[in-house]
């Protein structure tokens, strides 16, 4: 939008394009920060990025329209934002989609999968640049761990307002409990919910291993994060802005999958180390059963079925 | 670039303040100067209505209606003489007994209305005028009535608390109303102690309460209104539900108790109840909608950056930095009520404060009983006029004997200031 | 006139306090779900919230027609009857110019935006939420041209009076 402003003023003038995003942590922070410098590089400081951090401008689904619309140009929101917004995005909410990082990385990285999904916004206004890594997803309890779904019989875990993560935790046994993030840690205090599922982050940097002492890798989800453009500014700049924005794009994530795993293991030290933490690993193939027909749903609908199929098709088995 | 909008914004609502715009309004047009400046037109626009939507669309906020109506059921219930006569159990013969029963009184009244001025006049009215008829000085008795009328507004259900935690993305509301108790108890005490100070020095006579109702009757009548706050502290902290369900659970309570209990309220007076509540929250969510605006016009824009720029690179000392924002926090709550207030300067002060290691709900706490004392602070405290009408004595008369307790608030509020362990415990204990 | 305003008045009063009734109703059953069924209902909570904006906007419009918005009084005060009929039309202008280019303008761009996003536990266009803003819009508008009437006509003028009375009580509860 505000390239538009700038070309009109002069030519020798850089284009200087609003990046926004909500709340998130250092590394992935420094990533985004890392795909503005190497935009400047590369385009010679043609193209300029200024930074609008923490849900400053508003939460992840304001973000997008805000692009959608050009009142910012880039914004960095979670997979699961973009459902809402187009239905391919919906397919990675579904749990043991990958059957490790390995496989995550295999499909993300595979441009005929990814290409036609970041370009499913199009017509809304905005497309996808790139992914970030942004882990895996666990339950973490606060009585005990879930080595199995059993464990999960009668507990109520809070999950994401997502018609899937809802699915998901009705099929393994559990209670889902729908609720914003910021009641979380007194819910479980006060033991209104059990637990809850996500990343490690949650623990120390939000607190939660103070009252939820064990998390357990059953490893349900990677929701990757996106990367977001509007496409007017995209289309507005040069043949060779774009390569820079593309190519700086493709490095940032290359250094935020670097930084994120290095961060996670520190996020667990801390939480073992503040809080006690307990982590253990899980036999999945329970959960994966459980989750069946989750997979059943997506394999035979219409819309995913060729999506699915080509996400199953790199899985480990296949290797 | 952040002077030339931070200017226009500021110098285009001042203008439209002062000439007595509606506040929305006054929000509304310097956020849109100030956001023309950057970007077209039309996203502007849309950018304000997306922003109006995005500000309500949070599941906190549905507690704002909710404890109003339950505000609006417990006044017209008749509950302030009951809790008069609660409050005068505890009283008893210490020096200045009536004035310490309207402390708790409007303690426990405001927490239950949230109103400042509600409290004042309700449990000031019955207890100012009794006070008068024992001897005590007018003066006295309305300045004590004054100086504790505000506590029910930090006193949970707090509807300042619910929309400081929207605004500072979601600092716990249940960590905030806890909280808000430690610093009710603290200012209804610092009013007490000056009180019977005074209370001795001058000699008042002690007053015997009322024995025509016995102590099992006072209790009978006065703990079912007493429950309702048993209910939202035990709702938080038993996890039967949350602090925003707790709002929907104390209105069906209110609404039970006085249709069925006391037998105050008809169904038929129920509908112009609810009518209240839609026009009062009606007031606080446009307030809330456009203020949404200027935030996002200031963020937009960077004046946040360049105001906390400015006062870091003054002074790196967290001591001085707090000072800065209570003094100016002061003059602002003179003339302005909460509840913009608090919409208004969380985004520009909030991230200051979390720089310098402030935990957001220690900062929620001391920042919304500092905008509380501005409702009783001349010129343009309201609950000061309103206290000094219902004691019927000159406003002028009161500004020497508020002294005193206009100190003792101070300190309070320097106290939990400086001091957050003095209010943090609480909800650090319960998370 | 006045006829209008009042039958306009009873219909949003009725629309808002119903919503507001059935909001405290879907809260308390989101309660009684968890605790007493175990079986946490996953669509309360949506339905809450955009029941919210919805409320939330048309009471903005119905305080707009009650004239009770906040507002420094400190200079108006001071002003004679003359000047206070000039700053009231100022008000008024302002309240048209609001609701025409943010409310209905802006909303209505809002709206058609965000028809095509859907909501993630209702599946209800967004579009309907952002709805509320340029209906809102156009309530707002008739108000304050009914407002504007009624200060040029002289008609209203008592019953704004009166109104100014309830609009201090109002505030005075607010706070
Ligand atoms: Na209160
Ligand atoms: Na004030």
């Amino acid at each position: 939008a505000c390239g538009a402003t700038n070309g009109e003023i002069g030519s020798d003038e850089a284009v200087v394009l609003r990046f926004s995003y909500a709340s998130n942590s250092q590394p992935v922070i420094d990533a985004m920060n890392k795909f503005g410098e190497l935009v400047e590089e590369k385009s010679d400081g043609e193209v300029v990025i200024e930074y609008f951090p923490d849900g400053q401008l508003g939460g992840e689904r304001e973000l997008i329209e805000l692009t959608q619309t050009g009142a910012i140009d880039f914004t960095k929101v979670s997979g699961s934002a973009l459902e809402s917004f187009s239905k391919d995005y919906a397919i990675f909410s579904v749990p043991y989609l990958f059957d490790s990082e390995d496989h995550f990385f295999r499909v993300m990285e595979d441009d005929t999968i990814t290409n036609p999904i970041y370009q499913s916004t199009k017509d809304l206004g905005f497309v996808g640049l790139t992914y970030y890594d942004s882990g895996q997803r666990s339950f973490y309890m606060v009585d005990g761990p879930v080595n199995h779904p059993d464990d999960l019989k009668g507990k109520k875990v809070r999950v994401l307002q997502s018609e899937t993560a809802i699915q998901m935790v009705e099929l393994l046994g559990g209670s889902p409990t729908p609720m914003g993030s910021d009641e979380v840690y007194t819910s479980m205090q006060s033991n209104l919910i059990n637990g809850a599922e996500n990343n490690e982050f949650v623990l120390v940097t939000a607190g939660h291993g103070d009252i939820a002492k064990h998390y357990s890798y059953d490893e349900h989800t990677r929701v990757p994060d996106i990367m977001i453009m509007n496409q007017e500014t995209l289309d507005g700049l040069t043949e060779e802005q774009q390569k820079a924005i593309y190519e700086a794009a493709e490095e940032s994530k290359e250094y935020e999958i670097k930084v994120f795993k290095e961060a996670v293991e520190e996020e667990k030290a801390a939480a073992v180390e503040r809080f006690g933490v307990q982590f253990n690993e899980v036999d999945k193939a329970p959960f994966q059963e459980a989750v069946q027909p989750l997979h059943d749903q997506f394999k035979n609908s219409e819309e995913y079925g060729d999506m699915y199929k080509a996400i199953r098709d790199l899985s480990d088995a296949e290797e | 670039m952040e002077l030339q909008a931070g200017l226009i914004l500021l110098v285009v609502f001042m203008i439209l303040l002062v000439l007595g715009m509606p506040i929305a309004i006054s929000i509304a047009a310097s956020s849109m100067a100030t956001l023309l400046l950057v970007i077209p037109f039309d996203i502007a626009v849309f950018s304000s209505a997306q922003k109006m939507v995005g500000s309500i669309n949070s599941f906190s906020l549905v507690a704002i209606p909710f404890f109003v109506l339950s505000g609006i059921i417990m006044n017209n219930g008749g509950i302030a003489q009951k809790l008069v006569d609660f409050a005068m159990l505890f009283a008893g013969r210490i020096p200045g007994a009536l004035a310490i029963t309207n402390v708790i009184g409007n303690a426990l009244f405001g927490s239950i209305s949230s109103s400042a001025i509600a409290a004042s006049t309700a449990i000031g009215g019955v207890l100012v005028p009794q006070q008068v008829k024992e001897g005590y000085d007018p003066e006295y008795a309305a300045s004590v009535n004054i100086a504790s009328a505000p506590t029910g507004m930090v006193v949970p259900p707090s509807t300042a608390f619910i929309m400081f935690s929207t605004i500072a993305g979601g600092a716990s509301i249940s960590s905030l109303f806890l909280g808000g108790y430690v610093v009710g108890i603290l200012w209804s005490l610092g009013i007490i102690a000056v009180a019977i100070f005074l209370a001795k020095k001058r000699n008042y006579p002690i007053v015997e309460r009322d024995k025509s109702k016995s102590t099992g009757k006072v209790l009978i009548d006065s703990v079912p209104s007493l429950l309702l706050i048993v209910i939202i502290i035990g709702g938080i902290m038993s996890g039967l539900f949350t602090a925003i369900e707790a709002s929907a659970v104390s209105v069906v309570y209110a609404l039970v108790l006085s249709l069925f209990y006391y037998k105050t309220v008809t169904w038929k007076q129920i509908p112009g109840m609810i009518v209240q509540a839609v026009e009062m929250s009606g007031t606080i969510m446009f307030l809330l909608a456009t203020s949404s605006m200027m935030s996002f016009a200031m963020a937009f824009t960077g004046i946040p950056q360049a105001i906390s720029g400015a006062i870091l690179g003054l002074t790196d000392s967290p001591f001085i930095i707090l000072l800065l924002i209570n003094i100016v926090l002061l003059v602002v709550g003179m003339f302005m009520d909460v509840a913009p207030a608090i919409l208004i300067f969380t985004p520009i002060f909030l991230p200051i404060v979390t720089s310098i290691g402030i935990d957001p709900v220690h900062y929620g706490l001391f920042s919304i009983m500092n905008l509380c004392v501005g409702s009783i602070t001349p010129p343009v405290g309201t609950g000061l006029y309103v206290g000094a009408s219902v004691a019927k004595v000159k406003v002028e008369s009161l500004l020497k004997p508020m002294i005193p307790f206009y100190v003792i608030i101070l300190i309070v509020l320097f106290a939990i200031t400086y001091f957050p362990q003095l209010i943090m415990w609480l909800p650090n204990l319960a998370g | 006139m006045k006829q209008i305003k009042k039958y306009l008045d009873k219909s949003l009063e009725w629309i808002c306090g119903i919503t507001l009734i059935v909001m405290v109703l879907v809260v308390m059953w989101q309660v009684i779900a968890r605790t007493i069924l175990n079986n946490p209902s996953t669509l309360t909570e949506e339905f809450v919230r955009f029941s919210l904006v919805w409320l939330g906007m048309l009471s903005s419009a119905y305080v707009v027609g009650k004239k009770s918005h906040l507002a420094v009084t400190l200079l108006s005060d001071s002003l004679n009857k003359k000047n206070k009929r000039i700053l009231e039309i100022i008000v008024q202008i302002l309240f048209v110019l609001f609701s025409i280019i943010i409310m209905i303008y802006g909303g209505s761009k809002a709206t058609s935006l965000t028809m095509s996003q859907i909501s993630p536990s209702l599946s209800l266009p967004m579009g309907y939420i952002y709805l509320s803003v340029p209906v809102s819009g156009v309530i707002m508008l008739i108000y304050s041209l009914m407002n504007l009437y009624g200060i040029f006509t002289n008609t209203n003028m008592e019953t704004s009076n009166r109104e100014m009375i309830e609009t201090e009580e109002v505030l005075d509860k607010g706070r």
